[in-house]
């Protein structure tokens, strides 16, 4: 499960960083379409059956000349694929420019992949012949790292100054997304690598690794959702952006944000009969300033009912750690506050009832549903069922029972209740 | 607004990891304590380890380490590290309001005294890239006796020489130790008719009594080592010999002393009775059946000592025995000593002389004053 998420954040982390670029290189033209922009984005993830296969090949092909005549196959394959894509998808202007991201992209990824495989190669070597100048590389596309949100940082920074909201979002999304996937990845990196040191090298015996992995998988999800709290002022800020556009410095083009949506308003998205429709349906008027307070209420409300359930679910989670015998054959207990469990005190906050409680509230419902007067504090279980008339029921039998062993401790004794 | 996104995100992995390091020692124990207070070398042990979080933020992972003598082998030595002393590492992981127990048996291969005083804790930041630790003082020990050997050539020879006295010495009697009801013969005086017992058999029947001496031993330890080519196993030998001897002469109600040519120490535990009655520099007890003076006498034996608190043999000449019957337990033989031992056990008594030797240099030594029991050592 672990090697499956980490492969899934390696392909990810190469999609997000190669999404953005066709957007990014879109949005520098003078004429741009917003639908455009998007189209691009969702295409650049169109990388990924690509990825995997050249994954697969650099894994599969033991020789240096199958790789790279496996990869210039699937380069062609991935090229021919976007001509066809394109065709489809995207105008003619930005065809070839989306054949030419898919062979460069892949290529990239080739190259990158073949280093990767051949520094795996040496430190293998290295470590048979247990070579201590050997040292570690780092590949940018191998595996996510967290100075590669400088990359969306820049994209971001260059999209506002080229008053392209839409690729801003973008930048802001891939942000997000990539640093939720990044704090994940390095934590079971960094988790696999600690254990694997001190099984392999340190011998450590009896390592609680489900423990380990488990409680701090919560920790991490408790971490991110606090990460995810951060993008709340973001989302808050974004009508409050300052756009600018260095474009009219180069080609005298003067553009404001204001303009942007009235050039977007009044042309449309091309042959969309809904916008024409609204359109010709007059001015827009302005919302009340309490529609928006109403809104960031609402947002607050979600994300608070999210966060709250998330930890709910984390709590409930973690329960599995909680006591028993662990993989490692230690006793686990849980600490004692008073003379009450942890556990039960918090029941108890939360109106969760005992087993006890909940017999005693059944029995007082039965007798009040038979009886139309409140039973005296003197009175025996025996005569408040005779004066109810369920003495003989089955169901007051059965009650009767037990409400007799939870009142009194033990269980009940028909020659005691008669000599009383 | 990228910068507030930022800021907020560097707010929050800052608040996070400060909260942390400020929080994760706080409410936060070990303990390490053995299972028993002592064992005999060569039986095994149990160390347990506590773990407690008493907070509601969890601790994962957490790296407990201590470090002990060497003598003491765990069960997984896989991650103990060997050098000058043992060092252990073990790992946790641990919820909110916590305790987790971990026993790990230990192999005790040589005497002495193993004490734990310091644990090291130790744990890591989120993705690792920090590590936090902590020190905290705990007091356990294990006293590990010195191993129980064959004693029965030497009680055999012990039990030889007390036929021999028992021969020689009055027959005198103690009134107040009644010992058993025999069938009356001729030559028992008519006040020991024992008439209730006479009456109930039909036949007359007396009391017999105890002996008014008891039977006395004091054991003689040599310690000392000072050839070229060191001999530890013979002395550990040695040291097993007169604590399985003492051991068994205890139980057999004899009293017994034992005199070490070793500087008596100003330890905690040592016999205020050693420091009474004698005035001398050496470790000793006179003979008696207090199971106390055992436990001193083990407790002793375990604690590891230097060379330099090591006394020549003849140190141990000045130690009286009294009426007690002497052992000497030495490895050192030579023509030198066996006229010393002579010397020290008189003409009125006779001795034993416990050697223990290496396979191929057997001692020729022989006495009319004393018993040899020679004892063969493979060397470890």
């Amino acid at each position: 499960m672990r090697k499956q998420i980490k492969n899934v954040c390696e392909c990810l982390h190469i999609l997000l960083i190669f999404s953005i670029i066709l957007p990014a290189i879109y949005m520098l033209g003078m004429e741009r379409e917003r639908d455009i922009i998007f189209r691009l984005y969702g295409l650049g993830y169109f990388l990924l059956p690509f990825i995997l296969m050249i994954k697969r090949a650099a894994k599969s092909c033991q020789k240096l000349v199958c790789y790279f005549a496996g990869c210039i196959l699937i380069l062609c394959g991935a090229v021919l694929f976007a001509w066809g894509i394109g065709n489809v998808f995207l105008p003619q202007s930005t065809r070839f420019g989306y054949m030419l991201f898919m062979a460069l992209g892949m290529l990239t990824i080739t190259l990158e992949t073949y280093s990767v495989r051949m520094h795996q190669i040496r430190r293998q070597k290295a470590k048979e012949e247990m070579d201590s100048t050997w040292r570690q590389k780092d590949y940018t596309l191998d595996k996510p790292h967290l100075y590669v949100c400088l990359w969306f940082v820049l994209i971001y920074v260059v999209a506002l100054n080229f008053a392209c909201p839409e690729v801003c979002n973008l930048a802001v999304i891939n942000l997000m997304l990539y640093l939720l996937m990044v704090v994940s990845y390095q934590f079971l990196e960094k988790t696999e690598e600690y254990l694997s040191i001190n099984d392999e090298v340190c011998k450590v015996q009896n390592i609680p690794y489900k423990r380990i992995f488990g409680i701090g998988k919560y920790f991490v999800l408790s971490f991110l959702l606090l990460i995810l709290l951060a993008w709340i002022p973001t989302i808050l800020t974004v009508p409050y952006r300052e756009y600018r556009d260095i474009r009219k410095w180069v080609w005298e083009w003067e553009v404001s944000y204001e303009e942007v949506l009235q050039v977007e308003e009044t042309h449309g998205y091309g042959e969309d009969p809904m916008v024409a429709m609204m359109a010709s349906m007059g001015e827009i008027k302005e919302l009340p300033f309490w529609v928006d307070w109403i809104f960031y209420a609402l947002v607050f409300a979600i994300f608070a009912a999210i966060l709250v359930g998330a930890i709910m679910w984390i709590h409930n989670e973690m329960r599995d750690f909680a006591r028993g015998i662990d993989e490692a054959g230690d006793v686990v207990e849980t600490l004692i506050v008073g003379d009450e469990e942890i556990f039960s005190v918090r029941k108890q906050r939360f109106g969760v009832k005992t087993d006890e409680e909940r017999i005693r509230r059944e029995y007082r419902r039965f007798i009040r549903k038979h009886r139309k007067d409140r039973p005296a504090a003197y009175e025996t279980p025996k005569e408040m069922e005779s004066i109810a008339g369920v003495a003989e029921t089955s169901e007051g039998i059965a009650l009767h029972e037990k409400y007799e062993y939870v009142r009194y401790g033990e269980k009940s004794n028909e020659n005691y209740v008669g000599r009383r | 607004m990228i910068i507030i996104l930022l800021i907020s995100i560097v707010v929050c992995m800052a608040a996070w990891q400060i909260g942390y390091f400020l929080l994760w020692k706080k409410e936060f124990f070990v303990t390490l304590s053995f299972g028993q207070p002592y064992v005999y070398a060569g039986e095994d042990a149990e160390l347990i380890e506590v773990v407690e979080n008493h907070k509601k933020l969890p601790v994962s992972p957490v790296e407990i380490g201590f470090r002990m003598r060497k003598g003491i082998l765990f069960k997984d030595m896989e991650n103990a590290s060997v050098s000058d002393f043992v060092y252990k590492r073990d790992i946790f992981s641990l919820l909110g309001n916590q305790r987790i127990i971990r026993k790990l048996n230990v192999q005790c291969q040589k005497r002495g005294r193993y004490e734990i005083k310091e644990v090291s804790i130790s744990t890591f930041s989120l993705l690792h890239e920090r590590k936090y630790s902590m020190e905290q003082q705990t007091d356990t020990r294990l006293y590990v006796y010195a191993k129980r050997t064959d004693v029965t050539a030497i009680l055999r020879a012990v039990e030889n020489l007390l036929g021999e006295r028992e021969s020689k010495r009055k027959y005198l009697e103690d009134p107040f130790l009644f010992a058993a009801i025999r069938n009356y013969t001729i030559q028992d005086p008519m006040k020991n008719i024992n008439w209730k017992a006479s009456a109930k058999t039909g036949e007359l029947m007396v009391n017999t009594y105890a002996s008014l001496e008891n039977e006395k031993m004091m054991l003689y330890l040599d310690v000392e080592d000072r050839g070229i080519l060191k001999k530890e196993h013979l002395i550990e030998d040695s040291i097993s010999v007169a604590a399985s001897l003492f051991q068994k002469l205890l139980a057999k109600g004899i009293e017994v002393g034992i005199c070490m040519n070793l500087k008596a120490g100003n330890r905690e535990n040592e016999n205020r009775e050693s420091k009474k009655q004698e005035q001398t520099s050496f470790f000793a007890f006179q003979p008696s059946r207090k199971r106390e003076t055992r436990i001193l006498l083990e407790q002793k034996l375990a604690e590891e000592w230097e060379e330099k608190e090591v006394l020549p043999f003849e140190k141990l000449m000045e130690c009286s025995f009294g009426d007690a019957i002497p052992v000497i337990i030495s490895k050192n033989f030579s023509e030198k000593k066996k006229q010393q031992i002579e010397e020290f056990i008189g003409s009125g008594t006779k001795g034993i002389w416990v050697i223990p030797y290496e396979k191929g240099e057997m001692p020729q030594i022989a006495s009319d004053r004393f018993t040899v029991v020679k004892r063969e050592v493979d060397e470890v």
